[in-house]
């Protein structure tokens, strides 16, 4: 089960109570693990959440789940340190090489919060080709998911 | 080390240095996204010519977090 939910200016507290209204959660407690990702306190459901701009996305799933939403973006750099080298030959090769790291960068981000560890899990451990994370997009803005064991 | 710090910060997000204060918070206040995180990481990288292990970023959490890690491991 995957469920997904777009918000316009609400603050991630005010989003995540409204999704889990939509399965009768009314009252919940946070806890937190090491790197700081938040789970549901004594529930079979987990979640995660992004935001850019003034749009916030939060995936509910009954497996460990992360999503990343990002604004199309080129940082040559974070290419540099982060990608791996089969990412960089993507990049290189591409006609739209914001297009191609932005969807590169989302499936990354996607998977370390998926794993619960974040940018500390280490990005360029994260080999996206081979991880099957599928990218949407909508206007400017990339969307990934990850569920645990994709 | 801090005005080299804000003056990274400051031409990494666009951000006008008099808004970026040492209390200020990465996220939080100054609303940088992950991409700005590393992205930051790797300029702050090449400024001081030395290697900032992925571990470690969650330390910056404020302005002063950076640049007191980059005193602490200069």
């Amino acid at each position: 089960m995957l469920d997904i939910y777009t918000y316009e200016n609400l603050s991630s507290q005010e989003a995540l109570e409204k999704s889990l209204k939509n399965y009768h959660i009314d009252k919940y407690e946070l806890i937190y693990n090491e790197y700081g990702k938040p789970f549901l306190k004594d529930r079979d459901l987990f979640f995660n959440i992004s935001h850019t701009k003034n749009t916030i996305v939060i995936a509910i799933s009954d497996k460990e789940v992360g999503i990343d939403l990002q604004v199309k973006s080129y940082r040559p750099r974070v290419i540099d340190k982060y990608f791996t080298p089969s990412e960089q030959t993507l990049v290189d090769n591409s006609l739209d090489k914001a297009d191609t790291f932005t969807k590169i960068w989302v499936k990354k981000e996607a998977y370390v919060k998926m794993i619960g560890q974040g940018l500390s899990y280490g990005l360029k451990k994260v080999d996206t080709p081979l991880l099957n994370i599928k990218v949407s997009k909508k206007d400017d803005l990339y969307l990934a998911v990850c569920l645990k064991d994709s | 080390m801090k005005d080299k710090v804000i003056t990274i910060i400051s031409s990494t997000t666009g951000i006008a240095k008099e808004n970026i204060t040492e209390n200020a918070n990465l996220l939080t206040d100054l609303e940088l996204e992950s991409l700005d995180v590393v992205t930051l990481v790797a300029e702050l990288e090449k400024e001081v010519g030395k290697e900032i292990p992925d571990k470690d970023i969650k330390e910056f959490q404020t302005v002063g977090d950076v640049i007191k890690y980059l005193e602490d491991n200069a």
